[in-house]
């Protein structure tokens, strides 16, 4: 399971081996983490934004600022792949609130392709429901497989916190949420 | 959280963990029968979440080509752009300029140490100046202070949740963790007090925005953080005429209601147009004071349009 799996590697001491590797520029270290967090960043990006194309821009994003950035990132015992859920975070907060200016600027509000693909699922459109916090938290938690306090580290919040909105947000889909097929 | 939600709340935890560790829905339910109706719903929604995840497209073949060709190539630019290896140079206030100097003080003030790889982050308290997507600036006891804002700053409001750099308002208390590198100063995570306008009195402010009405001496301004209430008196040095749909950037002091005393306004266009203070298609607008007129706002009127600036436009381009 992903949850067990993230865990070991939080766990894991070559951790700080890996990012002294990526601050020295190691093709072999930054080949590895693209290779485990881009198809992950991928789908959790695409989760939140609901379109291939912004989800494929915003990871690569996230990889480019990770070289940026590595030279002033500390290794604090928290694992990697928390600094990239955030830096992911911070990229989604951005592309949400330049979405929210756009109609000021075009006036263009009609859904993307993958928008309509996606309300066809009643899942998908339950979720739509939810405050944004509420569904990372879903997404983090389910389908990324953070434990609570590992979702907090990526959202700035205690896991108690964690485990609130997430007991709200399933609240709420309870009762949007039919029973599963068998 | 009431004293049923709590319960429930604990069970869910525990039935979650369950789950996690292999367990069908019903083992998972076992021990928890006077609230099982609602947490089998709850747990099946969080299953119903899990093949969200499952039916996700995979990231495209090409869409992961083009992303590691754009990580290779800012990798090789940072390998370019690095010199010598940094290492850590001790706190010094020689040369670092004067947002350096006042953040020394409030170090000995705070009693916090000094910056370090293996010492805990600086911590400065202030009012929020203004800020940008990539800094903040902050007014404290002891001067005023810049720091960078990053991937890694985490920015949380008065309740904790995480919130965009833009979305803070200009006028708020806030705490800053930082720590310098060799850019700077950079804020490792920054606290945003719930707004208080007392608190904030006269502290200035600078923001940007685009005005939705004009009434009186009173602005109304669509910013990254919200409307915000400008007032205008016969002392505000405008750059330009006022009207709904233009681009501003307000000098100010926050007042006791959480509205702001403009000093100084300097009107940068219509978005991304050039400012035309004599092509105002009859709109009603507020006078510069520079015009020769600068009265205390019994100039202005009401547009008839406040909050609808696309048809100020429409109507004052025709």
């Amino acid at each position: 399971m992903e949850g067990v799996e993230i865990a070991v590697q939080a766990a894991s001491e070559d951790e700080a081996g890996l990012v002294e590797r990526l601050r020295h520029f190691e093709e072999r270290a930054w080949n590895e983490i693209y290779d485990t967090y881009f198809p992950r960043l991928f789908r959790y990006l695409y989760l939140q934004t609901s379109s291939q194309e912004v989800a494929e821009e915003l990871t690569s994003q996230v990889f480019e600022e990770a070289c940026n950035r590595i030279g002033t990132y500390r290794y604090r015992g928290s694992p990697l792949s928390a600094w990239l859920y955030r830096v992911a975070h911070n990229r989604m907060v951005d592309w949400r609130r330049k979405r929210k200016e756009l109609p000021l600027v075009d006036g263009d509000s009609q859904p993307d392709m993958a928008d309509r693909v996606a309300d066809r699922d009643e899942i998908a459109t339950a979720m739509r429901e939810l405050t944004p916090e509420q569904q990372q938290v879903l997404i983090l938690r389910h389908v990324e497989g953070h434990t609570s306090a590992s979702a907090g580290g990526i959202m700035g919040k205690s896991a108690g916190a964690v485990r609130s909105l997430e007991f709200r947000a399933l609240a709420t889909l309870r009762r949007s949420v039919s029973e599963p097929r068998k | 959280m009431n004293a049923r939600e709590g319960f429930l709340g604990k069970a869910l935890v525990q039935c979650l963990a369950t789950v996690e560790r292999g367990s069908t829905v019903d083992e998972a339910l076992v021990g928890h029968e006077d609230v099982a109706e609602e947490l089998r719903a709850m747990l099946l929604a969080a299953q119903a979440v899990r093949t969200l995840g499952r039916n996700a497209p995979e990231a495209p073949r090409l869409a992961a080509q083009r992303g590691r060709a754009r990580m290779h190539a800012a990798r090789l630019a940072q390998l370019e752009r690095r010199g010598p290896t940094w290492s850590w140079i001790p706190w010094r206030i020689v040369g670092l300029g004067s947002a350096a100097a006042a953040l020394a003080a409030v170090l000995v003030l705070a009693e916090v140490g000094p910056f370090g790889s293996d010492t805990a982050p600086a911590q400065a308290q202030g009012i929020v100046s203004r800020t940008s997507p990539d800094a903040i600036v902050i007014n404290t006891a002891q001067g005023q202070i810049e720091a960078r804002i990053v991937d890694e700053t985490l920015v949380v409001d008065g309740s904790g949740n995480v919130i965009a750099a833009g979305e803070i308002v200009p006028g708020s208390r806030a705490t800053v963790e930082l720590e310098e590198d060799e850019d700077g100063l950079s804020g490792l995570k920054i606290e945003i007090e719930d707004e208080d306008g007392e608190a904030a009195h006269g502290a200035e402010v600078e923001f940007g925005g685009t005005v939705l009405s004009v009434q009186g001496s009173t602005l109304t301004l669509q910013t990254s953080f919200g409307s915000a209430v400008v007032i205008v008196d016969s002392s505000t040095e405008i750059n330009g005429t006022l009207a709904p749909g233009l681009t501003l950037r307000v000098h100010g002091a926050v007042q006791p209601d959480g509205t702001y005393l403009a000093s100084e306004i300097e009107v940068e266009g219509r978005e991304g147009e050039p400012v035309q203070p004599e092509d105002n298609g009859g709109e009603s607008e507020y006078e510069s004071a520079d015009d020769g007129d600068s009265g205390s706002g019994s100039e202005t009127q009401d547009t008839g349009h406040e909050g609808d600036p696309a048809k100020q436009d429409e109507e004052g381009h025709d």
